[in-house]
């Protein structure tokens, strides 16, 4: 009898380990499973962060402020950068209504073919000169900064602007598009020589040329 | 996939994982120098540091595809409770290193039977690795706690101002206020003073000692590579560091100080000055391991490190427990009370080979 009941209980004990042993097992399978699964996922997921990591760590320091603060750091930039940008646009419009009284008061008749250089202005800088003129003849404006000029055809010319921006870069190097009354080109500087060979043309022998800005 | 010899290991598409050889040292370290997530720990300098100290057997293994090397797999045979664990024991990360072209995934298929039935592969790895097909390989992973790393993208100096929180630049002031100063350690004699101080911090907190041997190992085997700080008070060591580098990184690997003096603030000292001497050549430094919960994370937190968690990946998966430190954790409040027989001479040593964390 007593060794039944020392046979069972040595069974119980065994299987009690038993169980005990492939729970902790199991239990470790399933966690450890779950954990390189998670690992996989992520890693998977942060496919060039580390880079993305360096990236904002460089932003934020170009930007002289934490991480965290990139945010709102970038939106008041991009608030700052649009504010230059209007001050810009807003000094350039003066500049140019200037410019073009000082054209009309000292050199230019409204009905002129007219070429003016801007020897340190840009395309930007010739169109705004270009509205501010609103000559009522061919009008070509040389921005020298970046090669690009403006051609308007006024209301008593009866040509096309780009169609005479187009003839005139026919042999220049460069490039023309824009509409009836407005063309826009650029290329070297050979283009505006072409430009204003196809004005003076246009023009017979009354082309005025003028030049503003440093020579 | 099939095992073929001993240390030979065919893996499909051609690639076998292959036993390292004497010759094949160079194109070890070619590999290791010129991929972008090795550490000091797959170098050849860890490895002849290790055999130097330690009775491990080398599982440093070679992945050939069509007969060209195309990654390593760092590894040493250590004790395990039963079997043997095949791991890169005493850091942080000991993760395969692959050419950009070679799939993960059958390389760690290899891996994993690259060991004998009751033999547990551990692999220490960290998100920079990208090393992806852990689950699909039959790897179980188990989290082992953080690192925290530094970019070194800008003057030591805006480092300073801008990354370290306020707490360590007073601290910094402290130290220099109190008389600290730092010295880079050139000769062994001061590699025994770092010892001295390591023992001493190893026989506090009740943890076993590793051999002086093996800082000697590393000082002779890294070179340059191996620098140690200590900070030094009237001419006596009160802290010090041991950094190890490989690459564009260094880690802090190693740290101790004198309990004595830490109102004069030795650690943010230290690590100020390692962080600067690695900003002259590096691109960021590793604060190593440490549990999430202790004052050693507040500690390095302080240093505007980003956090990442560290995990061993573990074959088979159900011997997760292996590459578990919370174990040596819940015995803390035990081994301070045994820390004399635990950090003894003889003791020490050989407890920390088998327990190789």
């Amino acid at each position: 009898m007593n060794s039944m009941i020392t046979a069972l209980l040595v069974a119980g004990v065994i299987l009690a380990v038993t169980n005990a042993y492939w729970y902790r097992r199991e239990k470790a399978l399933r966690d450890g499973l779950e954990t390189s699964v998670g690992w996989d996922e992520t890693i998977a997921g942060l496919d060039g962060a580390d880079t993305a990591d360096r990236r904002l760590d460089a932003v934020a320091d170009i930007l002289d402020t934490s991480v965290e603060d990139v945010p709102a750091a970038a939106r008041s930039l991009d608030s700052k950068v649009r504010d230059l940008q209007r001050s810009v646009e807003e000094t350039r419009e003066t500049w140019a209504g200037i410019a073009a009284n000082a054209l009309r008061t000292d050199a230019v008749e409204p009905d002129d073919v007219l070429v003016v250089h801007l020897v340190g202005g840009t395309g930007e800088d010739a169109r705004a000169l270009s509205s501010a003129l609103d000559q009522d003849n061919l009008t070509a404006v040389c921005a020298h900064e970046d090669v690009t000029f403006v051609l308007t055809a006024g209301t008593m010319s009866d040509e096309s602007a780009i169609a005479v921006a187009r003839a005139a870069m026919v042999d220049a190097p460069g490039g023309v598009g824009g509409s009836e009354t407005l063309a826009q080109g650029g290329g070297d500087t050979d283009c505006f020589d072409s430009i204003e060979e196809a004005l003076a043309e246009k023009a017979g022998n009354n082309l005025t040329v003028v030049s503003l800005g440093r020579n | 996939m099939s095992a073929t010899c001993e240390g030979k290991m065919t893996i499909e598409n051609s690639l076998e994982l292959v036993s390292l050889q004497d010759a094949d040292t160079s194109t070890w370290t070619r590999i290791v120098k010129s991929h972008d997530q090795s550490t000091p720990f797959h170098t050849l300098a860890w490895k002849r540091a290790i055999e130097r100290a330690f009775d491990y057997d080398s599982r440093y293994r070679l992945v050939q595809r069509d007969g060209v090397i195309v990654g390593v797999v760092p590894g040493f045979e250590t004790g395990g409770v039963f079997g043997t664990d095949i791991v890169q024991p005493f850091c942080e990360y000991g993760y395969p290193l692959l050419e950009p072209d070679v799939e993960s995934i059958p390389v760690l298929q290899a891996m994993a039977n690259d060991r004998g039935r009751f033999d547990t592969r551990i692999v220490k790895e960290a998100p920079q690795s990208r090393m992806v097909g852990y689950s699909d390989a039959g790897f179980g992973g188990i989290h082992t706690g953080v690192t925290f790393r530094l970019l070194l993208d800008r003057p030591y100096e805006d480092l300073f101002e801008q990354a370290f929180e306020t707490e360590v630049r007073r601290n910094v002031g402290l130290a220099h206020d109190a008389g600290l100063s730092v010295r880079t350690v050139s000769d062994h004699q001061g590699i025994t003073e770092y010892y001295n101080l390591y023992l001493a911090t190893m026989q506090r907190l009740g943890s076993p000692q590793f051999p002086r041997s093996f800082f000697h190992g590393l000082f002779d085997e890294f070179g340059t590579d191996c620098t140690v700080l200590l900070a030094d008070l009237d001419g006596t060591a009160v802290g010090g560091v041991l950094i190890l580098s490989q690459g564009s990184e260094s880690v802090i690997w190693s740290s101790a100080s004198d309990e004595a003096h830490w109102d004069r603030s030795p650690n943010h000292l230290l690590y100020s000055t390692a962080i600067e001497r690695a900003c002259e050549k590096r691109a960021a430094i590793d604060f190593g391991r440490t549990s999430p919960e202790s004052g050693v994370h507040t500690f390095k937190r302080q240093f505007g490190g980003r956090e990442r968690s560290l995990v061993s990946m573990v074959s088979p998966p159900h011997r997760v427990g292996a590459g578990s430190l919370s174990q040596y954790r819940h015995l803390e409040s035990v081994v301070t009370q045994l820390a004399p027989l635990i950090t003894y001479d003889w003791v020490g040593p050989r407890l920390k080979e088998w327990i190789h964390e």
